[in-house]
């Protein structure tokens, strides 16, 4: 499976490359804002996008949106802090299947990308 | 007999000595005949203390006797024999005695711990400092435990079931199943909850805001596309805060969600709610401890970088005009004018020195106090309640008994020469002034510079304190309300630095020391002075000179809003009084734009009033 990391933190983008299971991750795209992350997506057609939500050019949302636009089953993780429920909510709605706060510890998000791996799985 | 009807006046705190005690005692050289004879006269007697001459010997148990003379020839052996020499047959000679007030629990472990084949004998209680033993049989006391755990038991369902935790289910239509837990109904203080909806209950509870997201997230977790365990952090409703109201006080509740799901399909979600004030008030004192230890560190860092002896100087005030705050205080009958006033001018005299000296926790402490007896002075006419001090004035008393206690630890870690600390405060009065000016001159983003036209020796040593309030006093003064901004100066075509300057001047042929203190800044603002003066006192027409004589009186300020600095209305009263207080005068020269002085006249010979 691909996966395309997005965030505008290098330090943020390392930290989750590092925690990816090369098993079962066999490619990994990265993006520092929207705009490139949609077009990223739309180029590579990852299965699977984790996605900060305060980005520069086009933000979380937006970028959440039209990447459901282009492939609806994408599985899509938001990894962002937490400054409000009601983006948070508004994420989900849109169609990202879970929330990952920051910050957060290795295991954490090691833990989650095998849930959003076994979630990607069970679209395909 | 069942343990719940043994002795039922036991309590798991419950001791020996409310347990059934024999006192019936043989001589070591009663026979075995007159102990059998004992038994059958006493038919729930356990057994019986053995003495000699010398106090307690032992005990022998019923239980044990009985079994002896039960083997071949045992009657027969023991029965005409002294029951002294049985002593070691029937027991190790070891006894176990405790103290009466030895919790049941506790005796029973002990005499659990004995020899294997003394287990089951009695257990010797002493009595009257010792000088009475009793009995106690075994089996009492393993009733007794036994009771006593079953209370254990029965208060830990009592504490469990207050623990306030419940369960109920929501279908896809946010509909609440009928079978919930009971304690729901307690955590959520309604009954009506069976069929109802969920978000309708929460809005009840928490307002529109919060049950709209909680709304959101049953919708999540209805959605097959989100993944359960990855949408947990963003639960809105994990801690929420439940408002004081119809007599209930202000709660926490967390609520957890979790799918039911048959097969692939999500059929409900299961919420489980719990009343969580108890912890979340255990976390909050947590933190107000760990903020107290923080501010402990604080308070100490700052005193070690104060001079040793200017720290000892202040400290030796602030507790002694603390102590007068709190008499003030205790006279004040509850509308007393005079009392706040007179804790106010203490309080910000205090704040002052504490900032010079850099004592910031101290200063802040006092300007939040003076906040307080601010709002008094000006409403006490009205429904001011001089008891909203005391938490406050009790405070201070504590920060300077943790100062005072730090002294001594922070003394210990540096040897400290002894000064004769009022000559060492005339010293170190001007480098202070100056480290005020500039330390206001920053704050306030105003350049001055402080210039002093001074010796040390001219001031006499009783007036150092005097001195010292006054200055700072009239260089905050000068520094908050004198001074300009620098747009302002600029303006006005004068040097960006503002200018403050003090002298001294002994004049011997009147007896008169002078002080003049002087800045270079827009001077009195007569026509705002006349303003105010109406507003807060009532006084119309005011000439220059007798506006000017305003700026002395007790609960004058033209300043908008107080700050640490200025604005309270005190300073130059309190400066009055304190001249007055030895004989002297002050007065104050102005010139719109140019200058504002003040000069202080004091006796020379302080003994003079």
């Amino acid at each position: 499976m691909k996966l395309l990391i997005v965030d505008d933190s290098l330090v943020v983008r390392d930290a989750i490359q590092r925690s990816v299971d090369s098993g079962t991750i066999s490619e990994v795209f990265r993006a520092g804002d929207g705009e490139e992350a949609v077009s990223t997506f739309a180029r590579e057609r990852p299965e699977l996008v984790t996605m900060d939500l305060t980005l520069p050019r086009l933000n979380g949302l937006g970028a959440i949106r039209q990447i459901r636009d282009i492939a609806p089953t994408t599985s899509i993780l938001v990894i962002s802090a937490l400054n409000s429920h009601k983006t948070a909510m508004e994420a989900i709605a849109l169609g990202a299947c879970g929330f990952l706060t920051k910050p957060f510890t290795p295991r954490e998000i090691s833990e989650a990308l095998d849930q959003l791996v076994e979630h990607a799985a069970s679209q395909g | 007999m069942s343990s719940d009807t043994f002795l039922p006046s036991l309590t798991p705190q419950s001791t020996l000595a409310e347990l059934p005690a024999w006192d019936i005692r043989l001589p070591v050289t009663a026979r075995g005949d007159d102990f059998d004879e004992v038994l059958r006269h006493n038919a729930d007697l356990p057994g019986v203390v053995v003495f000699d001459a010398a106090g307690v010997r032992g005990a022998i148990s019923r239980a044990r006797f009985q079994e002896v003379i039960s083997r071949p020839f045992g009657g027969e052996i023991v029965r005409p024999r002294a029951i002294g020499s049985l002593l070691g047959e029937f027991s190790t000679g070891v006894v176990l005695i405790l103290d009466r007030n030895t919790p049941v629990q506790d005796a029973l472990r002990e005499s659990l711990s004995r020899d294997k084949t003394m287990i089951y004998e009695p257990v010797l209680v002493s009595a009257n400092g010792g000088k009475e033993v009793r009995l106690i049989g075994f089996t009492d006391l393993l009733r007794a435990d036994s009771r006593i755990s079953s209370l254990r038991n029965q208060q830990m369902q009592e504490i469990l079931a207050t623990v306030q935790e419940g369960f109920l289910l929501v279908d896809r239509d946010h509909r609440i199943a009928g079978e919930y837990s009971r304690s729901v109904e307690t955590i959520l203080g309604r009954t009506d909850l069976a069929g109802g909806l969920l978000s309708e209950v929460l809005f009840d509870l928490l307002g529109e805001e919060q049950a709209g997201l909680a709304g959101d997230y049953l919708e999540a977790l209805f959605n097959p596309n989100v993944i359960e365990k990855l949408v947990v952090d963003i639960n809105p409703l994990k801690s929420v805060q439940v408002p004081e109201r119809a007599g209930r006080p202000r709660r926490h509740l967390g609520f957890a969600f979790r799918r039911s799901t048959e097969g692939k399909e999500i059929r409900r979600i299961l919420v489980r709610v719990e009343d969580r004030t108890r912890e979340v008030e255990l976390a909050g004192e947590l933190e107000e401890q760990e903020h107290q230890a923080a501010q402990r560190v604080d308070l100490a860092m700052e005193m070690m970088q104060v001079e040793p002896e200017a720290l000892t100087d202040y400290l030796t005030r602030f507790l002694a005009e603390t102590t007068q705050i709190s008499r003030l205080r205790s006279q004040d009958a509850g509308s007393n004018r005079t009392a706040v006033d007179a804790i106010f001018r203490i309080l910000h005299s205090l704040k002052g020195e504490a900032g010079v000296i850099g004592l910031r926790s101290f200063a802040q402490r006092l300007h939040r106090t003076e906040d307080v007896a601010a709002s008094l002075r000006d409403g006490a006419r009205s429904d001011g309640n001089p008891e909203r001090l005391d938490p406050w004035i009790e405070s201070l008393r504590e920060l300077g008994a943790e100062a005072k206690d730090l002294i001594v630890r922070l003394s210990a870690l540096a040897s400290r020469k002894t000064v004769d600390a009022a000559a060492n405060r005339t010293a170190d009065l001007l480098p202070a002034l100056e480290t005020l000016t500039a330390d206001l001159s920053s704050r306030l983003g105003k350049p001055a510079r402080f210039v002093a036209h001074w010796r040390d020796e001219d001031l006499p040593v009783a007036y150092a304190g005097l001195m010292r309030e006054a200055l700072i006093q009239l260089t905050r003064n000068s520094m908050v309300h004198g001074v300009e901004t620098q747009q302002e100066r600029n303006q006005a075509g004068k040097p960006a630095c503002a200018v403050l300057q003090v002298a001294l001047r002994r004049h011997e042929a009147e007896g008169q020391l002078e002080v003049l203190f002087q800045d270079d800044g827009r001077g009195l603002d007569l026509d705002r002075i006349r303003q105010r003066a109406l507003e807060l006192f009532g006084n119309k027409v005011l000439s220059d000179d007798q506006a000017a004589q305003v700026i002395f009186e007790p609960g004058f300020s033209t300043a908008a809003t107080t700050t640490s600095d200025a604005g309270r209305g005190v300073g130059l009263d309190l400066v009055r009084d304190r001249v007055e207080s030895v004989g002297g005068m002050i007065l104050v020269h102005s010139e719109p734009s140019v200058y504002c002085a003040f000069q202080i006249i004091l006796p020379l010979d302080p003994e003079v009033r």
